[in-house]
């Protein structure tokens, strides 16, 4: 069986070069690297600007790579953009002015990208020198798409679309359009007016005339709900629009753009909140909006839900408004005040936030727990003090156990048992709560040293019973204790003890010295009690013969004999068997005499 | 006169030692960039598979007839000698093909006339096989791409009249010279194509250089073998290994495992039935002590 092993290693060995070798598997690496991103993407850019082909096939092999999964989403849209970008480009026509302007609306998004690529790269400082020469590449692209979109329909259309599109116009203004055709098949058949491929507003039309003239009105901020809730561009990007003219000239639909643009603002709130307020107080927001007076809904945000809290309308005088706390909108922890206003005339819808932390709020009670609780039993007492007018209910626990509940009051004393050891260290949880709720549960903890006095003592007995029982038998106890598992320590111990005795026979028999078997001899007749396996004869003779002998000449000539039996055991120099037995029979007449 | 038990046990442990040392010598795997036994990603097992080997500066030139690729990978950087040589078998019309860390690469450059600064390593995380340092590169002549493991970026002077380098592969767009070797991009560091291989004519042969820590080592063979054997299919490939001569250790084992030397498989066997012989003599004298 022992060369079984050496037998298996061998095999294994020899065996080894027939094993195939393991192959690395490629896989896909995740780039992490934002600076390199952002290196790249202004590379990309780049060369896209001036429409380099070379600009199209990295943002082909871009839009594939694979990017950590926070970017992944706004890395593919970003590099779809710069393919959509080359493609639209590439031949603009009539038929893709609308894809142009998309184009336009979402080219903001690579900014997005890129602002998110600043923030993750190794060194924000340095990355933002490419961040900024990102968004002039990004404004250049822009600029290139406006230009475009404003050279189409020129020259070749066989109708012409005239609207102001330098001015901006304001909310609710008039737009004049005139639309006129040098084809007398054409019949411009409507104008329309759209926010991203959104219509807001058409007028049908039947213009055959050369010249036909339309008034439009700038959509009011309030208009443009629909869109704005479809749209990912943020209220700030929302300024331009398209007129569309739609005729057919011969059988065949024409569209005609041009871009315009109105203004809208964003409205200006101030929301002020304390940064933390208790439960159950009163919460006071001052609200102010500096874009005139608007209509708005409060809402109120926490981990569980989003609740209303009603409409308001703001104006320039601070608006102040006291919110319940105890209410069942408001938890306990970080709660969203936000305040949303609706879309005014030129104003856009809009929405303000600002956290407020609520404090639990706790009943006025005090623990009064000592560190140490030295008892006679084991149990403790927990004194707790309410200064509360109501009744509060508490669960008081010592460690894991299952804990004691009672009715708190003006001076409540809650008892439990803490442990049956002599001595441990627990841990004292306290919870008050109120059964109505009015107050959040307070939570008390506190390591505690608790002594058991009933179990020291009984303790102490059992070991000194113990020692009492084991005593002259430490040897036995100590083998049993190292040699037998402890459960079976008790049923094996006297049988080692007989064991250890046998073991050590040939000591108390003096290992075959006949003065020491004549030593024993005397000492049989004079105290009666031999020298134990477990003792020495000197140890015999300070507990036994010492204190048995009542003559000083017996103990005299026993210490003597002791000495002649140990030179005889011990010592080169033999002493004659003579001199024992005159020390023997001297022994025996003095303990005579005696 | 009967062996006395002892002598044959000790007899025994000593046969087991000294085959249980030979086996571990030939059979255990030593983990030795570009050596022809190690199938690590820096060894050669899959070049050597396919190609002779030359075990000495000696085989070398035996070998070169100016019709034959030689393989050049290595650690350290060559000696006058080396370098001297293998320029004359490039000048007789071999193909040299010379890659490994830049102290390698560094001196053979020089030999041949060229001043050599290294610029730091290419990333690419885009065309890449998995590890931004083991990138996909394009060569020049012919639609082939190669693939580097640890390629650098060199900037090559020349410092003698007659030689020119003509660039012979490429990193793609999408890579960039790590200059202060942080493994990452850093604003400034150059993004776009390097040179990665360079092809300096010399005499009818020529010398490839590729600035690459690894080519046609394990990790990147697969990648690479159909570019050498479509450009220099008709060619013997000889994989040096003459260096191993100053480690006994390498040496030896390649001695065994040269297709001229005992296959492996023939030595296991041999190691195998000499095992069975011994156990079955111990067990034998087992019981005749008994």
């Amino acid at each position: 069986m022992s060369r079984l092993p050496h037998l298996l290693i061998m095999i294994i060995i020899l065996l080894q070069p027939l094993l195939p070798t393991p192959q690395a598997e490629s896989t896909s690496y995740i780039i992490r690297d934002c600076t390199y991103l952002l290196a790249i993407l202004e590379k990309t850019l780049e060369h896209a600007l001036t429409l380099d082909p070379t600009g199209l096939d990295l943002a082909r092999v871009l839009a594939n790579a694979t990017v950590s999964s926070d970017l992944a989403d706004l890395h593919a849209e970003a590099y779809a953009l710069i393919i959509d970008y080359y493609n639209a480009m590439k031949e603009p026509n009539l038929t893709n002015v609308s894809e142009l302007y998309n184009l336009y609306n979402n080219l903001g998004r690579i900014e997005d990208y890129a602002s998110r690529l600043r923030a993750c790269a190794a060194d924000p400082t340095s990355a933002s020198t490419l961040s900024v020469r990102i968004s002039f590449l990004l404004a250049g692209l822009k600029s290139r798409v406006m230009g475009v979109l404003d050279s189409l329909g020129g020259g070749n259309s066989p109708i012409s679309l005239t609207v102001d599109t330098n001015k901006v116009y304001e909310p609710g203004e008039d737009i004049p359009i005139l639309v006129s055709s040098n084809r007398a098949d054409c019949t411009v058949r409507s104008i329309t007016l759209a926010a991203g491929s959104i219509p807001i507003n058409t007028t049908p039309l039947n213009c055959t005339n050369t010249a036909c003239q339309v008034v439009m009105e700038a959509p009011l901020a309030s208009d443009l709900t629909s869109y704005l809730a479809s749209i990912g561009v943020s209220p700030e990007d929302v300024s331009k629009f398209t007129v569309i003219a739609s005729a057919t000239c011969g059988g065949v639909k024409i569209e005609l753009y041009r871009l315009i643009t109105i203004g809208y603002s964003t409205p200006r709130l101030i929301l002020e909140a304390p940064a933390t307020v208790v439960r159950g107080s009163m919460l006071n927001i001052s609200i102010v909006s500096q874009s005139g007076v608007l209509q708005g809904t409060v809402f109120v945000k926490n981990a569980v839900n989003e609740t209303s809290l009603g409409n308001i309308t703001i104006g320039e005088a601070p608006l102040i408004l006291s919110l319940d706390t105890s209410g069942q909108y408001f938890k306990v922890g970080v709660n969203i005040i936000r305040v949303c206003v609706e879309a005014g005339n030129a104003t856009l819808p809009y929405c303000i936030e600002k956290p407020v932390v609520v404090e639990p709020r706790y009943p006025h009670v005090v623990v009064e727990a000592s560190p140490v609780y030295i008892t006679l039993d084991g149990w403790v007492q927990v004194p707790l003090l309410s200064y509360e007018s109501r009744e509060l209910e508490s669960t008081v626990a010592v460690s894991a156990s299952g804990g004691v509940k009672a009715s708190v009051e003006n001076n409540t004393v809650v008892s439990l048992y803490a442990s049956l050891l002599p001595v441990s260290v627990a841990n004292l949880s306290v919870e008050v709560y109120d059964p109505r709720g009015y107050y959040d549960t307070y939570y008390y903890s506190q390591s505690i040293l608790v002594v058991n006095i009933s179990s020291l003592i009984i303790l102490t007995l059992i070991g000194s019973i113990v020692l009492v029982l084991i005593r002259d038998r430490e040897k036995a106890f100590v083998v049993a204790l190292t040699t037998l598992g402890w459960p079976r320590v008790r049923e094996k111990m006297g049988r080692t003890a007989n064991k250890v005795e046998k073991l050590l026979e040939p000591y108390t028999h003096g290992l075959g010295s006949r003065i020491a078997q004549l030593y024993y001899g005397v000492l049989k007749k004079i105290v009666g009690r031999l020298p134990q396996p477990s003792e020495t004869l000197r140890e015999h003779y300070r507990w036994v013969v010492a204190a048995t002998a009542k003559s000083n000449r017996v103990k005299e000539l026993v210490w003597r004999f002791l000495q002649l039996v140990e030179r005889d055991l011990y010592s080169d120099k033999k002493p004659s068997y003579e001199e024992g037995l005159e020390l023997s029979r001297g022994i025996l007449s003095a303990a005579e005499e005696e | 006169m009967r062996p006395r038990r002892s002598s044959i046990i000790l007899a025994y442990i000593a046969v087991l030692w000294a085959l249980l040392s030979l086996v571990l010598l030939i059979v255990l795997p030593v983990p030795q960039a570009y050596y022809a036994l190690d199938s690590g990603e820096y060894g050669h097992s899959k070049l050597a598979a396919t190609s002779k080997w030359a075990l000495s500066r000696q085989d070398l030139e035996e070998a070169a007839s100016g019709g034959v690729v030689i393989v050049e990978g290595r650690g350290q950087a060559l000696t006058a000698d080396e370098a001297s040589a293998l320029l004359q078998d490039a000048e007789e019309g071999d193909v040299v093909i010379v890659y490994g860390p830049w102290n390698a690469t560094e001196k053979i450059l020089e030999y041949i006339g060229f001043k050599g600064e290294y610029l730091g390593r290419v990333l690419d995380p885009v065309e890449d096989v998995g590890d931004p340092g083991v990138i996909v590169a394009s060569v020049s002549r012919g639609n082939y791409s190669i693939t580097l493991s640890r390629p650098y970026a060199v900037n090559l002077t020349p410092v003698r009249g007659g030689v020119a380098a003509e660039p012979l592969a490429f990193s793609s767009p999408f890579s960039y010279i790590d200059e202060n070797g942080d493994d990452r991009y850093d604003v400034g560091e150059p993004i776009g194509e390097s040179v990665v291989a360079y092809r300096v004519l010399v005499g009818r042969g020529e010398i490839l250089v590729f600035c690459a820590e690894g080519f046609l080592t394990n990790s990147v063979f697969d990648y690479n073998i159909k570019w050498l054997t479509s450009t220099y299919g008709n060619r013997t490939i000889f994989l040096d290994q003459s260096w191993t001569r100053g480690n006994p250790l390498l040496y030896i084992k390649l001695l065994v495992y040269a297709t001229q030397g005992v296959a492996p498989i023939y030595v296991s066997s041999i190691a195998l039935v000499l095992l069975v012989v011994a156990v079955y003599v111990h067990r034998f004298s087992v019981r005749e002590g008994r």
